[in-house]
């Protein structure tokens, strides 16, 4: 309670008009309990939410947060990130940055990829999922496939991981599969699954900045992931 | 005029020094015990190996010097110590999140810190008193004419010092250097070394030591003594204000306001 009053104070705001907010917020945060405590005896689960609540008591349209799922465990990780949804469906903006990025795809609209202190790509994070959605499906079969066999399986398909009798296969055009499913009739095997992979955001970050900015696609495709980037969580 | 929410500020920032003072009891116990035995040692000094024509003279200067120096070393520091603090706490973005700008943040503090250092120093310097047997002269009125812009180049100072933490963090030697220099300013009176009327505080410290050390009214000042310690008083606030808001721009630029 101390340190929100006391920042509130710092932002001109008196002890009185601020009190009821502040235990408003320790109570939404679930640190009613702890409105006594002094910070440093806080876990850090409960002193990066107290942090938030420092921000969220200036009631500022737009909320900055610097990485804050960092050091946190998990389940305290998921409980900022719900609070953060929160935030951002009363309609405030939450800008943040961070390197956890299922913490980017499960919060963020839109992403702002810096690499090396420049911007790599500026878009919704759904028009990049859906901008790197692969081809690629993850094969299970009854038994491996004869080594004869696997050779030209790889011969004939882009394998991009395989392991005794699962392979990840990609497939550039819709009429792939069929062939694939054709080459294993006649090799003789049974599949037990066939599912396509699903791109991650972490996946997107790490071709992002690995190979530059987005991937060379037709004109059409790179406007339309950003016609729609214009809002953050 | 100040913006109305700025009161408010102070008092956060008096309440937080309040509290901390209460909370680290023990830190504060250890600052005044530290300062009662400073004055008890340089006393024993005075009585056994000064002058003993000029003994009460000296025990008089000692008082008010050594009183200066303890409120110096607080004041000038405590907006370095404070900086610290908030960076290895990870606070310190947050002074630059708010409405009331950082350097008048820093100021409130350093005024309430001022304010009760200057409390506490009153107790002190009766006990320091009340050792040596010695009563100095209290001019509340001369006293509240003199430390206002004594007080400006403390904080002047203070502000310098904080620009070089913001920017370089590890400055507890700066810390440890400026408190010699600081004893300079309390120790030396302006007679011995006139130069020093130039330094920081020293013109104001040695008006105060001439009220309560050598009983002068407040009438036995000249124009050229108050055009001295106001002019000293502003021009170091103002530098040191300057020098901040360099040090902050660089700290700024070099993304230097994050924690360690």
């Amino acid at each position: 309670m101390e340190n929100l009053v006391y920042f509130a104070g710092n932002r001109g705001r008196s002890r009185a008009s601020v009190k009821r907010r502040a235990e408003e917020l320790l109570e939404r945060f679930g640190l009613e309990a702890k409105s006594g405590e002094i910070v440093a005896k806080l876990s850090r689960g409960m002193q990066q939410k107290l942090a938030i609540a420092t921000c969220l008591l200036a009631d500022t349209e737009v909320v900055v947060l610097d990485e804050p799922t960092l050091g946190l465990d998990v389940e305290t990780g998921f409980e900022v990130r719900a609070l953060l949804k929160e935030i951002a469906a009363e309609g405030r903006t939450v800008v943040l940055s961070s390197h956890d990025m299922p913490v980017v795809e499960d919060l963020c609209r839109r992403v702002v990829v810096v690499s090396g202190g420049k911007v790599v790509t500026d878009a919704r994070v759904a028009d990049l999922l859906r901008l790197f959605q692969s081809r690629a499906f993850m094969v299970t079969l009854a038994a491996p496939l004869a080594p004869d066999e696997r050779a030209r399986l790889e011969r004939s398909f882009t394998v991009s991981a395989a392991e005794d009798a699962t392979f990840e296969v990609e497939l550039d055009r819709s009429g792939e599969l069929f062939r694939l499913m054709d080459f294993l009739r006649d090799a003789g095997v049974e599949v037990e699954s066939i599912e396509r992979t699903t791109v991650r955001f972490e996946q997107v970050f790490r071709r992002l900045v690995k190979d530059g900015g987005v991937p060379k696609q037709p004109p059409s495709a790179a406007a339309g992931v950003l016609k729609g980037a214009n809002v953050a969580v | 005029m100040l913006s109305s929410g700025y009161h408010h500020a102070f008092r956060a920032n008096l309440v937080k020094n309040v509290i901390e003072l209460r909370r680290y009891l023990p830190n504060t116990l250890s600052m005044i015990v530290t300062f009662y035995a400073i004055f008890v040692f340089l006393l024993l000094g005075v009585r056994l190996i000064g002058d003993p024509a000029n003994a009460d003279a000296n025990v008089r200067n000692l008082l008010v010097a050594n009183g200066f120096w303890f409120l110096l070393m607080l004041g000038v520091n405590s907006m370095g110590w404070e900086l610290t603090n908030e960076a290895l706490r990870g606070t310190l973005e947050q002074l630059y999140l708010g409405t009331v700008p950082t350097w008048l943040i820093l100021l409130f503090r350093m005024i309430a810190t001022l304010l009760i250092q200057l409390a506490i120093l009153v107790v002190l310097m009766f006990l320091s008193m009340l050792t040596a047997r010695t009563w100095l002269t209290v001019d509340v009125g001369a006293l509240a004419a003199i430390l206002p812009p004594t007080f400006l180049g403390v904080m002047g100072l203070a502000y310098l010092v904080a620009g070089i933490t913001i920017v370089f963090k590890q400055v507890n030697s700066v810390l440890q250097l400026m408190q010699f220099v600081l004893m300079a300013f309390a120790y030396v009176p302006l007679a011995t070394v006139p130069l020093l009327e130039l330094a920081p505080t020293a013109k104001g410290i040695d008006m105060v030591r001439s009220v309560m050390a050598e009983g002068l009214p407040l009438s036995s000042f000249t124009s050229a003594d108050w055009l001295s310690v106001w002019v000293s008083g502003v021009a170091y606030f103002a530098l040191g204000l300057l020098a901040f808001k360099l040090f902050e721009r660089r700290a700024m630029r070099r993304g230097l306001l994050g924690h360690y």
